[in-house]
């Protein structure tokens, strides 16, 4: 019989003293105690220790400091229990599932870039004992009789290579499959999230505990001040619906309005089919706003609709950009799930212009479109609606939703601006990040998609793209330039056609 | 504008498979399409409701499968669940008579091998039990009205499905005792 080639870390045990070799068996003996998923799934786990403790030692790392980073401790007692949590979808979630379709999802990104090569053994290690931190993440979508919901899901989450199109869909259909995705590449790492789950805030606070989890395994050591910690329990406000919040008003919002005018290139094949990233010296950025009198939000909408003017031959209708907003800071909020709405800006194309008048508009419609009281308007609208459909069978729901979402859609806007603002991590870890990304997927008619987060010195503005047509972001990056600020644009080669 | 790349080339294989569903969407709706006016033309029976919900099965269990809930059992049931309903058409349709026989045996077969697909995997089959649940529910009203409108020999198949459906119901009450009525929570929450 042929016998079977040992396996690397096989051949590392064989070359380690008896001293090692039992804090080795008496490490694993722990991990056999904190995990009880099935066979394969513990048998991947396991390795993934293995592939970190073998790095480890080709690194040179004293075995006895390895496996103090690696802690079996930090796994706590999610791998060991029952699933036995679940979670109802919070008001905005709920559209998600039923909007969804074959090659369309609503899916965003948040990417870290750091200053060196990643890890893929620690990264895996770090998401292993992330995740226990985010009970409603580590679930799967199921379908119920009303509504879907979301079920935890107890296996081991996979950080993988990145090798598709960014915010392409989740494959979220199989038992106990996962609604984010962790990816990485050279020196970036990725989550990709199903809307579903959370919002920018919520993800935001995933990717950082993420990375810092990822720089203490690379020894890296922080107070992790601002960084939800591994270790701690997460408390109930982190998984609640705060939509039911809403100050109780008999006004309602209505989500239906005009259709807008789109950027005139042809719709891709792929979904983006290109992702650009402006990145910008971000005092240059507050300083061009300033200048104006405005603020960097009003400013950068300013320059998209100046671009997107350049981008549709359209002469005459009017341009809208969506204009998500945090909720938290009207009702402050720990919760980690969606917990924002939208506003939309809207302009006629006739009279855009690069004036002072334009940016004092833009500005007054933010102020009371993106106010407390109009979003507490539409939070009362989507209460109503959702109220009055929770007795109506999700077999029925799902096709009128995709009925209603592919009459309405996203017609009603012409591009959207996503700004997370200024994310913080401790100074220790902070050191060793470049930048950060934030990529919104595509809508359906929208060829573009904009969002913004700004990390140290470096804002990134990305766009999503939906067509060819260079048209917006060549006349966004002259209109930038024109103020003042210098641009470094990365981005992705061309997918689809 | 100079673009500095910082993601990875995309393999061509998933454009092409992209481009395909597509191809393959506007080629069944046509066909759809083409039988009902062919058959609306040449009058006759309504063969193109056979057609169009042979294409529709097709298209849901093949081409465009469940975004959410994509499980064997979930699957099975689906398939019986559309293959009866043309059974069905076709005993209307074109040769009467048998159906009322076929059906239910089909069914107490579908609830008999979910059953024991069920109970065989129960840890990992759990979180799949709303399908199932559903399927017992149509069984038993299925069944209900069978033994009501029939009055011919053939209602004790009627009464084998409905006692094989309550059955199978009790079964996953004994093994999940306080669970069922929490995974039942779950499965009918309204909020």
């Amino acid at each position: 019989m042929k016998k079977k080639k040992p396996t690397e870390f096989e051949l590392y045990l064989v070359g380690l003293n008896d001293g090692q070799a039992e804090m080795i068996a008496a490490f694993f003996t722990e991990f056999d105690r904190h995990c009880a998923l099935d066979e394969r799934s513990k048998a991947l786990m396991r390795r993934d220790f293995e592939n970190a403790l073998l790095y480890y030692s080709n690194e040179g790392l004293p075995l006895d400091t390895a496996l103090d980073r690696l802690d079996i401790s930090n796994l706590g007692s999610f791998y060991i229990r029952p699933p036995i949590l679940w979670y109802t979808l919070d008001d905005a979630a709920k559209i998600y599932p039923l909007s969804m379709k074959h090659g369309r999802m609503a899916v965003f990104r948040l990417a870290v870039n750091l200053k060196e090569p990643v890890i893929p053994e620690l990264l895996q290690t770090a998401l292993n004992f992330t995740i226990k931190r985010f009970p409603s993440f580590a679930t799967t979508v199921k379908k119920g009789f009303f509504w879907h919901y979301l079920d935890t899901a107890k296996r081991r989450f996979e950080a993988l290579a990145e090798t598709d199109i960014p915010c392409r869909p989740i494959d979220i259909s199989t038992s106990a499959s996962q609604s984010f995705r962790v990816l990485w590449y050279n020196n970036r790492i990725s989550v990709e999230f199903f809307h579903i789950l959370t919002d920018g805030t919520g993800g935001m606070a995933f990717l950082k505990a993420l990375t810092a989890e990822y720089l203490r395994l690379t020894g890296i050591r922080s107070d992790e001040e601002g960084v939800l910690n591994r270790n701690e329990l997460p408390s109930a406000e982190e998984t609640a619906n705060e939509f039911a919040r809403a100050d109780s008003t008999d006004q309602t919002g209505g989500f239906v309005d005009v259709a807008a005018t789109q950027m005139s290139g042809r719709l891709s094949s792929a979904h983006p089919c290109q992702v650009l990233h402006f990145r910008m010296d971000a005092a240059q950025l507050k300083n061009a706003a300033k200048e104006r009198n405005s603020t960097v939000t009003v400013y950068v909408l300013s320059k998209m609709f100046l671009a997107g003017r350049y981008a549709t031959d359209e002469p005459n209708g009017t341009m809208n950009i969506q204009v998500p907003v945090n909720m938290r800071k009207f009702y402050p909020s720990k919760t980690l799930r969606n917990f924002s709405l939208y506003c939309g800006i809207r302009r006629s194309i006739s009279e855009i212009e690069d004036s002072t008048a334009m940016l004092e508009d833009i500005a007054g419609q933010l102020k009371s479109k993106a106010s407390k009281e109009a979003m507490s308007r539409m939070m009362n609208s989507t209460q109503r609606l959702l109220h009055a459909l929770r007795y109506v069978p999700l077999a029925l729901k799902t096709p009128a939703a995709r009925v209603v979402y592919g009459f309405l859609g996203d017609q009603i806007f012409s591009n959207t601006l996503s700004n997370l603002g200024v994310v913080d991590m401790p100074s220790e870890y902070a050191e060793h990040i470049e930048n950060m990304d934030f990529v919104l997927g595509t809508a359906v008619s929208n060829r573009a998609a904009c969002s913004m987060v700004t990390f140290l010195d470096t804002a990134t503005l990305t766009i999503a793209k939906q067509t060819l047509d260079p048209s917006f972001e060549e006349a966004l990056y002259k209109s930038l330039c024109n103020n003042g600020i210098n641009i470094q644009v990365e981005g992705s080669p061309l997918y689809g056609r | 504008m100079d673009v500095k790349i910082a993601y990875p080339e995309v393999r061509q294989r998933k454009e092409f498979a992209r481009c395909l569903a597509s191809v393959l969407k506007w080629t069944f709706l046509f066909a759809g399409f083409i039988c009902i006016a062919l058959n609306l033309v040449t009058g006759g029976k309504a063969w193109s409701v056979i057609v169009a919900w042979s294409l529709w099965l097709l298209w849901t269990q093949v081409v465009s499968p469940d975004l959410v809930e994509y499980n064997f059992i979930s699957q099975l049931i689906k398939l019986v669940v559309n293959g009866c309903i043309l059974l069905v058409f076709i005993d209307m349709l074109i040769t009467p008579g048998w159906a009322v026989e076929v059906v239910p045996i089909i069914f107490f077969s579908a609830l008999l091998t979910v059953g024991v697909l069920f109970f065989a995997d129960f840890e990992r089959q759990r979180q799949n039990m709303f399908p199932m649940l559903l399927l017992n529910g149509v069984c038993l009203i299925g069944s209900i009205i069978g033994l009501i409108v029939w009055h011919e020999e053939t209602r004790w198949v009627f009464a084998v499905v409905g006692v094989f459906a309550l059955s199978l119901l009790v079964g996953c009450f004994a093994k999940l005792r306080l669970d069922f009525i929490k995974e039942c929570r779950k499965l009918f929450s309204t909020k």
